[in-house]
């Protein structure tokens, strides 16, 4: 029995060095970090914050860190369609939760950890997706702690390979593994301050949140010309094809929707703008025509199910926005103008 | 599920591990084992239990029908059907598309029209995994028990049991039902040593195939996928790469089967003996896939008369044997080749060893494995371009070419000492080992399990 016992000692003590020192190392940047966004916010005018300080898998641990700082009470929750609603001027307790990839199976768990936050009664401006409920979606953002998906992270061949190399290249990053990916404060003169590594953002390459957790691109932070950005539709098409809406993703919607209620919350759903074009030709097209259709008729009722509103903005007018009232010309982030306008008709929904 | 996966190790091993010793009597143990084979098998597809079951139930009646009749005739009549009726399974799923696609082009050369809704109906089959594997083993018990080299089995569970019990049941070995019908008449108790042994096994078999194999899959797949490119070094560099990979992989799995079973007391037939020790073709047949060489001796190669009839004869069945060993790996006419290849090779071998000539062992030995790695490009390679391009860079058609990379000469160097320089891991007395050398082994076995997520399905999956 002792050798099967130092068979398995040995195997666990292999396995445990390893992710000992892939966590200590973090080669990817798993684990979330909060000193870059604490001197973001310590400012004395906030710094956005690069995305290139983050791996997109701390996204929502960084998401909630806005919430926890800014003592958030109204929240917005959804995919970056919902990145630019912001903010009113002087409004402290508001947080921007969005996260690209975020879907129906990402809700209920994001509401029960807000909830644990114990920030009391929240108001949720849920932006919901038509393309979450078609056959080609996948959920991507999770705000669930999976100990299964750390443990592969940490036991993976490529985190293996990539802390040997950084301590190859760099022996001295086992004492200061963080010193390689280190992260400043850079500013514009006269003008706005991103925390980042290097000067990269300002310099022009990669996008921000800004200190309320909005979304802002590259440009609309440096100020240079809007590049032509790929449609969102045409990005997430897969997302709106089928008959009819994916019953699972009901399922996990509602579930999402119950907790909020069961929290005494008020939610607001939302569907954001598309340009015309798009929203034309989604409703028209074969392939898409049954979910887009399935999901304008059926979410108002949904909602109002748990006793909550469901306002219906896909078309641009009714908010109303202009016909090229969106980011990078891709016909489904609406900038920040009418963001602001989408945000006064969520306000009014809410206190309503 | 494979055995190198999270959910096999994390989860089903513990698990049939714990229920196997906390049951305290052989026919629950039995029960235990069967389910958690079709739990095991189910994993692939909902379905392939369903196909296990009833390729279970035919050879398990025709074995009943074949020891209680008396007739010769209807004996052999009785035998003919039950085969067929396993054998019609296999050909169904694993041949249909195969046949249905050449009979269309066939058919097309002749009519400008083909077949197109046999061609479209037969693409949707798709092949279950391990049926080759427990189809043979199906055959052999129903011609042993026909022949009555093995009592007919009564009991259900245990024959069910042979069939689907999970270390063999994907890739073999090719199991004998009168290797383990004894084994399973008994009530096995723990036996530290057996268990270390088999742990052990186990862990060396899977760090053959995550450290080895597949490290030298991903640069040899890299080579073979542009083949035309491949000049002398890079075509040999490439070939030998396979050659050493396909061993690796499947006598690695080999080897954690071997190491399963020990795990709960059973012995399993080993299926390698590092086959590129051979000196010549017919050694390299009893080193390599042994189980299946073997099967296709007892089971074909005799039956058609083996070396009984004169040479011609002979080198026709060696022909037949090997061409439709080669089929048996997959529907595919470069398998065929392969098969043929080795046919080939074995019939020429009786014929140069009459001339008498003393070769030494080196030489032998080498030109065997030459011989054998110029065979593994019609196994690896599926088209006729593709195969025409490796052959033509390994004869320096194509130039001399580049080298392949360091990693890779360090890898085969690696593999060549394991090879030349190691005996067959099956042959070694693990039971006995001390605690640094089992712990020595564990660490191995960590180190395989990191490299889990960047591991390859078996190659022998498939077949």
């Amino acid at each position: 029995m002792a050798r099967i016992a130092a068979f398995f000692a040995t195997v666990a003590l292999v396995l445990g060095g390893v992710a000992a020192l892939d966590w200590w190392v973090d080669p990817f940047d798993d684990r979330y970090d909060p000193a870059p966004l604490a001197a973001a916010l310590a400012q004395p005018r906030p710094c956005f914050v690069g995305w290139d300080v983050f791996s997109t898998r701390a996204w929502p641990e960084l998401k909630l860190d806005y919430f926890r700082r800014r003592d958030a009470r109204v929240v917005v929750v959804g995919t970056s369609r919902a990145g630019k609603i912001g903010a009113l001027p002087g409004e402290l307790q508001f947080a921007n939760l969005n996260v690209p990839g975020t879907g129906p199976e990402t809700l209920a768990p994001l509401f029960r950890r807000l909830h644990s936050m114990g920030h009391g009664r929240l108001t949720v401006y849920l932006s919901v997706e038509s393309f979450w409920f078609g056959r080609g979606w996948r959920t991507q953002a999770s705000f669930t702690h999976s100990y299964l998906r750390s443990t592969k992270y940490l036991l993976s061949t490529q985190t293996l390979h990539a802390t040997l190399d950084e301590l190859r290249q760099a022996p001295g990053a086992i004492r200061h593994p963080r010193a390689l990916r280190a992260w400043g404060i850079f500013r514009r003169r006269g003008g706005r301050c991103v925390v980042s590594r290097g000067n990269t953002v300002l310099a022009g390459a990669g996008n921000t949140w800004a200190p309320d957790g909005e979304l802002w691109y590259n440009e609309e932070v440096t100020g240079a010309p809007r590049p032509h950005g790929q449609p969102i539709a045409a990005l997430e098409h897969g997302g709106y094809v089928g008959s009819r809406l994916d019953p699972g993703r009901v399922d996990a919607l509602e579930d999402a929707l119950a907790v909020a209620r069961g929290y005494g919350w008020r939610v607001v759903g939302t569907s954001l703008p598309y340009s015309d074009y798009w929203r034309v030709r989604l409703a028209r097209d074969s392939a898409t025509r049954g979910v887009v259709t399935a999901f304008a008729r059926r979410m108002p009722g949904l909602f109002a199910r748990y006793g909550f509103r469901f306002l219906d903005l896909t078309n641009v007018r009714s908010v109303p926005c202009g016909a090229h009232s969106f980011s990078r010309f891709d016909g489904g982030h609406p900038d920040v103008a009418c963001a602001r306008k989408i945000r006064r008709l969520l306000d009014a929904a809410a206190a309503s | 599920m494979l055995f190198n996966s999270y959910a096999f190790l994390g989860v089903f091993l513990p698990a049939v591990l714990a229920g196997f010793y906390a049951l305290r009597r052989q026919a629950l143990r039995l029960v235990f084992v069967v389910v958690a084979s079709y739990v095991f098998y189910a994993y692939s597809a909902l379905w392939f239990p369903a196909l296990m079951a009833g390729s279970t139930a035919i050879s398990f009646a025709g074995g009943r029908l074949v020891a209680a009749e008396r007739d010769p005739r209807r004996r052999k009549l009785i035998l003919a059907v039950g085969i067929a009726g396993t054998l019609a399974l296999l050909l169904y799923f694993k041949y249909a598309q195969f046949v249905a696609g050449n009979a269309s082009s066939f058919v097309s050369v002749i009519t400008g029209r083909g077949l197109p809704s046999l061609k479209a109906f037969t693409e949707g089959i798709a092949l279950p995994v391990g049926i080759s594997f427990y189809t043979f083993e199906a055959i052999s018990y129903q011609v042993d028990v026909y022949r009555g080299d093995v009592p007919v089995e009564r009991n259900p569970l245990r024959y069910a049991f042979f069939i689907s019990f999970f270390p063999h049941l994907i890739a073999g070995p090719i199991v004998r039902y009168g290797k383990l019908e004894p084994q399973l008449r008994r009530f096995y108790r723990f036996d530290v040593d057996l268990f270390v042994s088999g742990l052990l096994l186990f862990s060396l078999g899977l760090a053959k195939k995550v450290l080895v194999a597949d490290q030298i899959a991903v640069r040899t797949d890299r080579l073979l996928g542009s083949p035309g490119q491949l000049g002398l070094f890079g075509s040999w560099g490439a070939m030998l790469g396979y050659a050493f990979q396909i061993y690796f992989d499947f006598s690695g799995y080999s080897d954690m089967a071997l190491g399963l079973a020990r795990m709960v007391g059973i012995e399993l037939p080993w299926n390698f003996d590092r086959p590129y020790r051979a000196r010549s073709p017919r050694e390299f047949w009893r080193r390599w896939h042994v189980t299946l060489s073997s099967w296709l001796r007892d089971y074909l190669y005799i039956p058609l008369g083996g070396n009984r009839k004169g040479e011609l004869r002979r080198d026709a069945n060696l022909l037949a044997t090997m061409g439709l060993g080669g089929l048996w790996h997959g529907a595919s006419f470069s398998f065929l080749f392969w098969g043929l290849w080795h046919g080939g090779l074995l019939a020429g071998q009786r014929h140069v060893s009459k001339l008498g000539l003393r070769v030494p062992a080196v030489l032998a030995t080498a030109a065997t494995f030459v011989l054998v790695t110029i065979g593994w490009v019609f196994f690896r390679m599926r088209s006729p371009g593709a195969i025409r391009d490796v052959l033509g860079g390994m004869t320096g058609l194509h130039g001399v070419g580049a080298l392949p990379s360091r990693t890779l000469l360090g890898l085969l160097s690696a593999a060549a000492v394991l090879m030349w320089g190691v005996p067959e891991e099956w042959r070694w007395r693990l039971g006995g080992w001390s605690v640094p050398r089992v712990a020595a082994v564990g660490a191995l076995a960590a180190v395989a399990v990191v490299f889990l997520n960047s591991t390859q399905r078996f190659i022998y999956f498939k077949f």
